[in-house]
């Protein structure tokens, strides 16, 4: 490797953010979870969280044990007018980024195991899954949207 | 001799040029003085399309037409009950503009809002009822088999497309517009997302204010 190239090397290794392959330093600001509505079998989950690392944190699953399944979604509507709803295969916050999952954009899509176990108010428990073995808890109330 | 007629050639041009300049404050003055209509955001129709002919059932299963929209204002959102995201927020804000605009406006006028769903495989008529009624008494929801939602979505100049999951976890392409149709089932305008009720209300009469103003003339 000749010195120009070692240099080049270096300096992208320096430029990249480190990549932490762990959930430290996640915080929860915000968020809620919208109470299912009758007739129906999903609903969504919001949040807003801050990334308190000086790395990139990266959020691969979120899972829940009171739904039966949870799905990372991103809603967009084209020139057209069309509204999408695309899967999103995880979520990358940069150092001190704050993500916020709202309607319209990213959220969470909840797929409802039964729906008269909901009251307005209750803890729904999440489980955040950013590696192999690193994982984090937090709740979110439900409220009617 | 030469020096007299290029002063002469110098004037000509110069008095072209003033004129032309002139001449076209001219037309432009009188060009844009044509629209003085309200302040409009979203899109307005200068020749407001007239919705076609469609054939759909409400959730108490009544048939539910093109009739259905004359003599009376209203809100159209197309969407599906299982929608988690963009239908329940734009239901919310277009149920909540409704009752507010009922609210200010004399008793003679008529507004009605509609869903539109466009997933009649999950949203039986039974499933639409427990929904619409969640977002207020007053919203129509309306279905029908596939053919007859294409040819509804044909008639708003909109569409939506199925795209295929693992069993029931499909979901559906759809316009997230409210569409604005006037008691002459003219498609007035339509608002685009994201939505919220006070936008919608004000949206609604900026337009009915137009509509009467040229119904007035």
């Amino acid at each position: 490797m000749s010195k120009i190239q070692l240099c080049l090397t270096l300096l992208l290794i320096a430029l990249c953010p480190n990549i932490v392959i762990a959930c430290d330093s996640l915080e929860l600001l915000d968020g809620w979870v919208k109470k299912p509505l009758p007739g129906t079998k999903y609903t969504a989950a919001y949040f807003s969280i801050k990334n308190n690392s000086h790395g990139t944190q990266s959020i691969n699953k979120f899972s829940s044990d009171q739904f039966k399944k949870v799905m990372m979604h991103s809603s967009s509507t084209n020139s057209e007018g069309i509204t999408k709803m695309n899967p999103v295969s995880s979520l990358m916050l940069l150092p001190s980024q704050i993500l916020e999952a709202k309607p319209g954009g990213i959220h969470l899509m909840l797929s409802v195991k039964n729906f008269e176990l909901f009251n307005a108010d209750q803890l729904i428990s999440f489980s955040a899954s950013c590696g192999k073995n690193s994982s984090w808890q937090f709740s979110l109330p439900m409220k009617s949207p | 001799m030469i020096l007299a007629k290029t002063k002469i050639l110098y004037i000509v041009y110069t008095s072209i040029l003033i004129i032309a300049f002139l001449f076209g404050i001219l037309i432009s003055k009188t060009t844009t003085t044509g629209l003085n209509g309200p302040h409009m955001e979203g899109i307005l129709w200068p020749n407001p399309p007239m919705i076609k002919p469609l054939q759909l059932n409400n959730q108490h299963g009544e048939k539910f037409t093109l009739e259905n929209f004359k003599n009376t204002w209203s809100l159209v959102f197309f969407g599906f009950a299982n929608c988690p995201d963009i239908c329940p927020m734009s239901l919310q804000a277009m149920t909540k503009a409704a009752k507010a605009l009922r609210a200010e406006t004399s008793s003679d006028f008529a507004l009605q809002t509609v869903f539109i769903s466009v997933d009649p495989e999950r949203d039986t008529l039974a499933n639409l009822t427990k929904y619409a009624s969640y977002f207020s008494k007053d919203l129509i929801a309306v279905t029908g088999t596939p053919d007859e939602l294409k040819a509804a979505a044909r008639s708003f100049n909109t569409l939506f497309m199925k795209i295929e999951g693992v069993g029931e976890d499909y979901t559906i392409e759809h316009s997230s517009g409210i569409f604005f149709i006037a008691p002459s089932g003219h498609m007035a305008s339509v608002l685009t997302p994201p939505h919220n009720s006070l936008q919608i209300a004000e949206r609604f009469q900026n337009i009915f204010s137009f509509y009467q103003g040229i119904s007035d003339e």
